[in-house]
């Protein structure tokens, strides 16, 4: 695992200290950080339009990376990959382009454990177009009900929109079993799925997953801010307005009208973001490769040393699944008696990264009855010195608290 | 002591924990809600004023211990204080976070939050609750005092 650690500088050079706030953003991976500075310095230029060797090369990268996502998520037509700007424009990008298509009194439905980044833009939908939403909900663990789809589909019910993976919680969604439910009563119903916490852990198969829509952002999985990707099925965008207007997206403008480009580039109008592109791809390439099996055994070893360190302080309450199963290792708690912030503020002086408040996940937060939680977030350069780290600084900070 | 240990010394936690005093004001004549969106802190103020002066705080404090100390230091100011003292009071933590100066007269007690000058990604927190308040005073109209 040391030669994995190895690949990410500002973890090996120790300035990211014991960064364990992985959900809001990984630290980037070194073959990311090459592969951006090697078209920055030698091979920058616009894609898709110069016919000279530098811009044909451009695009050829761009191109590449665009393969690069598409071979780590699973899929296999490029064509269904669409650049953004990361996982909630990805999510902004369907409700407006699929939205446009629905009608008043069409129904949604939205996962009780979402990111605001899989509220707002529906509720936004809402407004505009009088869509109604409902809520699928969570268990106690913070795992959606799937059940509960049995009474929330009507022959309205036009998406759903489920994370596959909380932010908080860590719980994972049964995507395919979900998925199954859905389209078993009501067939043309689609499935987005916010795989933003999902990809950085490994190996993703949207085709198995059998969902519609996919999204990631580049900073969660060892790449750049800046970019993300929205990943469609086959067929499903062939009929969606595009969200933006601009250059790349046209087939043929007159002042009488536009006809727009086919998918992937109706929907990347403007110059793309190219070398964030280029990084998300290197990002995909790099988790492409990994041992995901070891990395996998690695992170539930160090989830279950943090669980057993948290259990030692009966003031602590774990917020999410109990046990170290179909969990990412992401751990949110509550201590009695301390806040949040308090608790980061001291553990973030002895070098701790740690999150702490909603998490953008407030209506989850109502769920579980807290206002804030304390959140751990692995990665897979984490070891067992980060834990012990964490441990004599929560210890330090529950002294100095209570 | 770390600065951010200092944080948390015994005059901000003895402050912190008479927050739990801070309760519904009967017969209030403004209240304001004040959310901080990072975290989702929030601190509801109330007053009951008798005239033209302040003639009891309270509301619902939810937050961190830094949230908490500064409503309760309204708690404690607040009573028989005229609005323009009111005012004064959310000036004078202004000041204290943005360029640490020192509080002075009824208001000297803000000077327990000296060590969170230089914690910028704190001031919300302390300002949270004069955030509140200034909201509550903004309902009642300027008034003599």
């Amino acid at each position: 695992m040391s030669s994995l650690r190895d690949q990410f500088p500002s973890v090996v050079s120790g300035l990211a200290g014991t960064y364990l706030d992985n959900a809001a953003t990984t630290q980037i991976a070194g073959p990311v950080l090459s592969r951006m500075a090697v078209f920055e310095t030698g091979g920058r230029s616009n894609v898709k339009r110069g016919i000279y060797p530098l811009a044909i090369n451009a695009t050829e990268a761009f191109d590449a990376a665009r393969a690069s996502v598409v071979r780590y998520l699973g899929a296999t037509d490029a064509t269904g990959l669409i650049f953004t700007s990361n996982a909630t424009a990805a999510i902004n990008l369907v409700a407006h382009g699929m939205g446009a298509g629905l009608a008043a009194g069409d129904e949604i439905i939205i996962g009780e454990g979402e990111h605001h980044a899989n509220i707002v833009p529906w509720q936004m939908l809402r407004d505009r177009q009088g869509v109604a939403l409902k809520v699928l909900p969570v268990d106690d663990a913070g795992y959606p009900m799937i059940d509960a789809l049995d009474e929330l589909i009507t022959p309205r019910t036009r998406l759903i929109a489920v994370t596959h993976a909380s932010n908080v919680t860590g719980a994972v969604t049964d995507v395919h079993a979900l998925v199954e439910r859905a389209k078993g009563l009501a067939p043309d119903v689609r499935v987005l799925v916010d795989g933003a916490q999902m990809a950085p852990h490994g190996p993703l198969d949207v085709s198995a997953l059998g969902c519609d829509f996919y999204v990631i952002t580049g900073h969660k999985m060892f790449g750049p801010t800046g970019v993300g990707a929205l990943w469609a099925r086959a067929g499903v965008l062939d009929g969606m307005a595009p969200f933006m207007g601009g250059g790349e997206m046209i087939q043929r403008v007159t002042f009488d009208e536009t006809l727009y480009a086919p998918p992937p580039h109706r929907f990347e109008a403007g110059t793309p973001p190219v070398t964030q592109a280029i990084g998300l791809g290197a990002a995909a390439d790099f988790l492409y490769g990994q041992d995901w099996q070891e990395i996998r055994t690695q992170e539930q070893v160090l989830t279950g040393m943090l669980m057993e360190r948290l259990a030692k302080h009966d003031r602590i309450t774990v917020i999410g699944p109990g046990d170290n199963g179909r969990r990412l290792p992401i751990l949110s708690f509550v201590v009695k008696g301390a806040h949040p912030h308090d608790l980061c503020e001291l553990m973030g002086a002895r070098n701790v990264a740690l999150r702490g408040g909603h998490h953008c996940a407030q209506p989850l937060m109502d769920r579980f009855g807290v206002d804030a939680t304390t959140r751990a977030s692995l990665a897979i350069y984490t070891e067992q010195a980060d834990i012990n780290a964490f441990a004599d600084a929560l210890d330090h900070a529950l002294e100095v608290l209570l | 002591m770390s600065g951010a240990d200092a944080l948390y010394d015994a005059a901000i936690k003895s402050l912190a924990a008479q927050a739990d005093a801070i309760g519904p004001v009967e017969q209030a004549d403004c209240r304001h809600d004040a959310d901080n969106f990072l975290c989702g802190d929030r601190v509801s103020v109330e007053l009951a004023l008798d005239g033209a002066g302040v003639k009891d705080m309270g509301g619902k404090v939810r937050g961190c211990l830094l949230v908490q100390a500064a409503a309760a230091l309204i708690k404690q100011a607040a009573p028989g204080l005229s609005r323009q003292e009111m005012e004064d009071g959310i000036q004078q933590a202004q000041a204290l976070m943005t360029s640490g100066t020192a509080a002075t007269g009824r208001w000297e007690g803000l000077n327990a939050f000296t060590p969170v000058h230089g914690l910028k990604h704190r001031h919300d927190c302390v300002l949270l609750p004069f955030q509140a308040l200034k909201g509550c005073l903004d309902q009642t109209g300027p008034q003599d005092g």
